[in-house]
């Protein structure tokens, strides 16, 4: 059992803008902004995305790089959300940290660009390991103001970042490192893009999940990242603490590389030894940030995992893709940004459009925002592709 | 926390040598630039040939090894799977890449994306295995055999794993060799690819026949942090009869000027060439010396990229 790690600081980056505040307002006033693609060159305009709302060259302006620098687009976001997290957890220069973080296609936004010139000559040979998640993360680690002693990436596909959150908080209890930086990172690519359209998972309206006319998916990209540490040493060093992250499960559906299992096998086995690890019963949880991409397989497979998990006593369920799209590897770090916001800021999103309840679910998710309600626990799922499910469990931190 | 320690029960290795054979066996590649691919074994001993057509050669590869290490033990299935690639199912993600730039963003067929993330073979090897259990893949540069060691140990130190099945691949495409060619440092070494696996289980056997202490990242600062990794093993360079480095023979000496002189030093990258997850391989070369020998009691591996370096400490079971 774990007896609950500290989080101390956020730093957030999606299609809802840039910083907690921003994205505060934004899910609780309903404001949603899938829209058509703006700056991911790709021809299918007709399918909505949540693409956050800065160019490349506006965001290395933000990061204050020189414009003409060749950075891919999720080390850039990686950047400007890491950033954020070691300035509000008030990270001292040179502060020891490990920087842990999950993503899948880290330069791919500049392959895709440049492969052709790749295969002729060398002219811009010096531009290939960009391409590597390893290399991007490097990117993001030189760029801060800590002193970075470990990295690592998890590529597990949209249960990334959590796996990374929950590797980070590992190496705290294990005496490994003091100070952790956990999230993940993810732009629109053309790549994969075309790979969820090929898969025919992608809706052509802004995605409603959990309803039972849903169509699909809309793909979203951003960053978040965490400040990790022990209680201890968060009250050691004076840092105020935001939440706890109190349990962490990852177990394998096993079943197909792309299709979760109609039980939902691995998504309850990994609520169930979050659950356990957090010393918690299902009954204590408040709200569920599902998965809920919106795919009439994903939502059917964990909202059986729920029915079977919870019963008849359904805590308040809802998915945040609605607002930021699905941002894959990132989209386990925004999630779990946005369910610190709702034990601090006492809210819950509204699982927008939702309309029509399905016949094989026995529960609706939450339609309209709810506020001044007290959330004490939270699970935050993220299944990926390969049956990489992973839940999270964020408490409330009583003094 | 106790530091968890990972004790080998079965390992293998695809490379660019005869595939499951261990080092004495191996054969130096020459030392020439150009592309040696892996030396594969007869996948129809592990995989459907129905299926295997449809397979990419690191997806092959890794179920392969994966079984083989699994035959080669007594447990049917591991708690849980951790892979680490430096590049991931890059084969498929050239093919879904190269159509999509040829052809446009139309009529594309999934089934190579479907199987492009890096997670594609630590899944598909838990579909085989039938293992609902922890499943994670690290995907860090030079270091991801170390971020899924690292990874490993934690899981025996949670006690949420008896048994862990640890499995590290790379693939050389035609493309990738392709543009690695036009970089002029590596025009002088094998360019090459390999897939290894470790069944790991948390206590002392009789089947264990080598232990991974420990592992840690250096970045900067290396000569005092391994003296620290050292003591904080209770070890000194004396407790070290063997430093396994990642360079090749006779190139780049001076950057592992902090081993002491009179250590005995082996290279392994002369047996399976240069790719980013090599040190898996480095790794496998270990644990097999200690497996056939008994003068190598604990051996150090030591893996540098640029000025970031990892050591692993790993020994017989004499020495526990």
């Amino acid at each position: 059992m774990s007896s609950g790690i500290a989080i101390t600081g956020m730093g957030i980056i999606s299609a809802l803008g840039i910083g907690l505040d921003k994205t505060y307002t934004s899910l609780l006033e309903g404001h949603c902004p899938i829209a058509s693609p703006k700056y991911l060159k790709t021809v299918h305009t007709n399918l909505p995305c949540g693409e956050v709302e800065f160019s490349d060259s506006q965001l290395l302006e933000l990061i204050e790089e020189n414009k003409e620098k060749v950075i891919p687009r999720s080390a850039l976001l990686g950047i400007v959300a890491a950033r954020g997290a070691e300035e509000d957890a008030r990270l001292k220069e040179g502060t020891k940290v490990a920087l842990i973080s999950g993503t899948t296609v880290g330069g791919m936004d500049i392959t895709e660009r440049y492969l052709k010139h790749y295969l002729e000559g060398p002219e811009h040979s010096n531009q290939i390991f960009l391409h590597l998640d390893g290399v991007c993360n490097d990117l993001i680690a030189g760029s801060l103001k800590s002193r970075v002693v470990f990295t690592d990436v998890i590529s597990t596909a949209c249960s990334a970042a959590a796996n990374a959150i929950a590797f980070g908080a590992e190496l705290i209890e294990s005496g490994r490192y003091d100070v952790i930086i956990a999230g993940g990172t993810e732009s629109l690519t053309k790549y994969h893009f075309n790979g969820f359209n090929s898969l025919m998972i992608l809706d052509d309206a802004p995605c409603r999940p959990f309803d039972a006319s849903r169509k699909g998916l809309n793909l979203g990209e951003g960053a978040g990242f965490i400040v990790l540490e022990s209680v201890e040493h968060a009250k050691k060093r004076g840092a105020k603490i935001r939440a706890l992250l109190s349990g962490w499960g990852n177990a394998c559906d096993a079943f197909h590389q792309t299709a979760s299992s109609s039980d939902g096998r691995g998504a309850l086995l990994a609520m169930t030894k979050a659950l356990k690890m957090a010393g918690l019963t299902a009954g204590d949880i408040d709200y569920v940030n599902a998965h809920g991409t919106g795919t009439q397989n994903n939502d059917l497979s964990e909202g059986t995992a729920l029915m079977t998990l919870f019963g008849e006593k359904m805590p308040y369920v809802g998915s945040t893709k609605c607002f930021t799209g699905h941002a894959t590897s990132a989209a386990a770090a925004l999630e779990a940004i946005i369910s610190l916001l709702v034990i601090e800021k006492r809210f819950i999103p509204a699982n927008l459009r939702f309309e029509t309840k399905d016949p094989e679910l026995t529960f609706s998710p939450v339609t309209e925002t709810v506020t001044d309600v007290d959330v004490k626990h939270i699970i935050s799922n993220s299944f990926g592709f390969g049956g990489n499910d992973t839940s999270l469990i964020f408490s409330k931190y009583c003094q | 926390m106790k530091r968890g320690k990972a004790y080998i029960i079965s390992a293998a290795a695809i490379s660019a040598q005869e595939p499951f054979k261990g080092v004495n066996s191996f054969e130096a590649l020459p030392m020439e630039g150009g592309r040696v691919l892996c030396k594969d074994p007869d996948f129809k001993q592990f995989i459907p040939p129905m299926e295997a057509r449809r397979m990419s050669s690191i997806l092959k590869r890794t179920l392969a090894v994966s079984k083989y290490v699994m035959e080669n033990s007594p447990l049917k299935s591991p708690d849980a799977i951790i892979s680490g690639t430096g590049n991931g199912c890059v084969g498929d993600t050239e093919s879904f890449l190269l159509k999509m730039i040829d052809e446009g963003e139309s009529m594309l067929n999934p089934s190579k994306f479907i199987c492009s993330t890096p997670n594609t073979c630590a899944s598909q090897i838990a579909i085989a295995l039938g293992c609902n259990g922890f499943n994670s893949t690290h995907v860090n540069d030079i270091f991801s055999m170390e971020g899924a060691l690292t990874d490993s140990m934690m899981r025996f130190e949670w006690g949420d794993a008896s048994s862990i099945l640890m499995v590290v691949a790379d693939q050389m495409t035609d493309a990738l060799y392709k543009m690695l060619s036009f970089i002029p440092k590596l025009s002088s070494i094998p360019l090459s690819e390999g897939a290894t696996a470790f069944l790991l289980e948390n206590k002392p056997s009789e089947r264990a026949f080598a232990v991974i202490e420990d592992t840690v990242q250096l970045r900067g600062e290396v000569s005092e942090g391994l003296n620290n990794f050292l003591s904080s093993n209770n070890l000194t360079w004396n407790d070290i009869d063997l430093v396994m480095t990642s360079d090749f023979p006779n190139t780049e000496r001076e950057n592992f000027s902090f081993i002491p002189k009179e250590k005995e030093r082996l290279t392994y990258k002369q047996w399976c060439g240069e790719y980013l997850s090599a040190s898996a391989f480095g790794l496998f070369c270990c644990s097999d010396i200690l497996k056939n020998s008994a003068a190598q009691k604990r051996i150090l591996l030591a893996v540098r990229s640029g000025a970031n370096y990892s050591f692993t400490l790993i020994s017989n079971l004499c020495t526990n």
